[in-house]
């Protein structure tokens, strides 16, 4: 057995009812933070982990952020899924590893997560890898 | 890995991308419990972290604390962390016996003299000069002064190895006394528990690992980035607390709608330990959160304290003896609670009773 997915099973998920205090604290950090970066341009994260969580803040706290206009999944020692939510500059990550459990998740205020541009690190190489794929297609067609 | 290859080379020459060894490094500050700002010198840091060899050493305990490990989420952020680490020594997991394993120990011990680390679970038994756990001729005694001698660090997992935990418990037959009783000359990390959850071992050998150090570490040399706050502290159920709403029975309209556990047992104001955050088993829930008292087992002598299901402000023994502090509320009744439990537990000890089933029925 590998992770919770193989125990059958389901966890029931309530209709999500009116935000919690808790959810309401979240959401004004987050709010402090947004007028922080318009004010000063730094940019911020929360660790959802690091949080106390009632059964059902977590849901609460999505539906509240709601989805905006831009998803995506990154392939990286697992999937990510990154969405930013219906407020601008309020981004949704989930980190999973091969198996699908979540190694971390995390709230960041900021026009996009670093982790989506393409790395400084890996650009360098990036013209070689190019070639390489170029030669490789023109030798094994 | 090469012995001197830093843990970025060694990504780099797996393949792993940057996106990914960034991704590991959120996971990892995440499960450092350090604010994510922390990402870019976590990353900085562990791109230049030499993987350290580790002993482990275990010996008066039941297994869980390395079922809790291995239990945890595999292959995963552990596995990339025991990855990154050297473990050269584990009686429970290596595949080799007898004097191979022994000279494995020892080689650890000659080659990376003052860099190793050492992990030890379980207590150590001194009475009758520790005959009651003896491994390869020696006692756990002498193991573990021959393998703390040059050591960078000790890190004592578990309640058994940081506080004596259930062999240290009334009677203690054995003498189990905890690694700090002997080893007294290294710095020890008490990462207490039974067992700790597995992301905060990992968590431990991740900072070292990142940081070449040990953490801050509070008075009973527990990391504080995981033991820094009480259970009721961080309790999702704290807010029922403050409003004096408790559950009385286990089955009652109150357990039903969530309220606080305080009047069941609950030990969370006396008890520092990450479940109310971290939680168990890919992040789940933790006792608490599925209906039961903290049972306090990250603090020492919990097993003494008395029935799990007595609450805090009502311990064992005469209710006349119950001093006034004992009246106060909150964080005040933990303070005072500690003064009163150090100054009667002889007292409790000797009156000490076994829990039984009858327990329970009588709370519900």
């Amino acid at each position: 057995m590998n992770g919770l997915q193989d125990i059958t099973v389901t966890v029931e998920e309530g209709a999500v009812g009116e935000p919690s205090a808790q959810v309401l604290a979240i959401a004004s950090e987050i709010a402090g933070q947004l007028e922080a970066w318009l004010a000063t341009g730094e940019t911020a994260s929360i660790d959802l982990r690091s949080l106390p969580m009632a059964p059902g803040d977590y849901q609460a706290l999505k539906a509240l952020l709601g989805e905006g206009e831009v998803s995506a999944r990154l392939e990286a020692l697992g999937p990510s899924d990154i969405y930013e939510t219906a407020v601008p500059g309020v981004w949704w990550l989930k980190h999973r590893n091969a198996n699908d459990e979540v190694m971390a998740e995390l709230i960041e205020i900021t026009d996009c997560p670093g982790i989506l541009r393409t790395q400084a690190e890996d650009l360098s190489s990036a013209p070689g890898q190019l070639r390489e794929r170029m030669q490789k297609a023109t030798v094994e067609p | 890995m090469a012995d001197n290859e830093t843990l970025g080379e060694q990504l780099r020459r797996q393949g792993i991308s940057r996106r990914s060894f960034l991704k590991f490094c959120a996971a990892t500050t995440s499960l450092m419990a350090l604010p994510p700002t922390m990402v870019s010198a976590v990353a900085a840091a562990l791109e230049k972290a030499r993987r350290p060899s580790v002993i482990w050493l275990s010996f008066q305990e039941c297994t869980g604390c390395t079922e809790s490990l291995t239990r945890s989420h595999s292959p995963t952020l552990e596995s990339l962390i025991f990855g990154a680490i050297s473990l050269d020594y584990h009686h429970t997991l290596q595949a080799c016996a007898g004097h191979f394993a022994e000279h494995l120990r020892t080689e650890v011990i000659d080659k990376h003299p003052g860099e190793y680390l050492v992990l030890v679970d379980g207590s150590i038994p001194t009475r009758d000069d520790g005959v009651y756990s003896t491994i390869a001729g020696m006692t756990n005694v002498q193991i573990l002064e021959e393998t703390a001698a040059q050591a960078a660090a000790v890190i004592a997992v578990g309640t058994c190895a940081a506080f004596g935990g259930l062999p240290h418990a009334d009677p203690n037959p054995t003498g189990a006394v905890p690694v700090s009783d002997i080893i007294t000359d290294k710095p020890i990390i008490n990462v207490s528990g039974c067992p700790p959850i597995p992301t905060v071992i990992t968590g431990v050998l991740a900072h070292y690992l990142t940081f070449g150090g040990i953490p801050e570490l509070d008075e009973l040399g527990r990391p504080l980035m995981f033991y820094g706050d009480s259970i009721h502290d961080r309790c999702y159920r704290r807010p029922f607390y403050d409003k004096g709403l408790f559950a009385k029975t286990f089955d009652d309209a109150g357990a039903r709608d969530g309220w606080c556990l305080y009047e069941l047992g609950c030990k969370g104001p006396t008890t520092h330990n990450a479940c109310a955050t971290v939680k168990w088993n890919e992040g789940t829930s933790f006792p608490i959160e599925s209906g039961h008292p903290c049972l306090g087992c990250s603090e020492p002598d919990f097993w003494d304290a008395g029935s799990f299901y007595n609450p805090l402000s009502a311990p064992i023994g005469d209710s006349s003896d119950w001093a006034a502090p004992a009246i106060a509320a909150g964080a005040a009744a933990g303070a005072a609670l500690g003064l009163y439990g150090r100054r009667h537990k002889a007292d409790a000890e000797a009156r000490r009773e076994p829990l039984t089933a009858r327990d329970l029925e009588d709370k519900s």
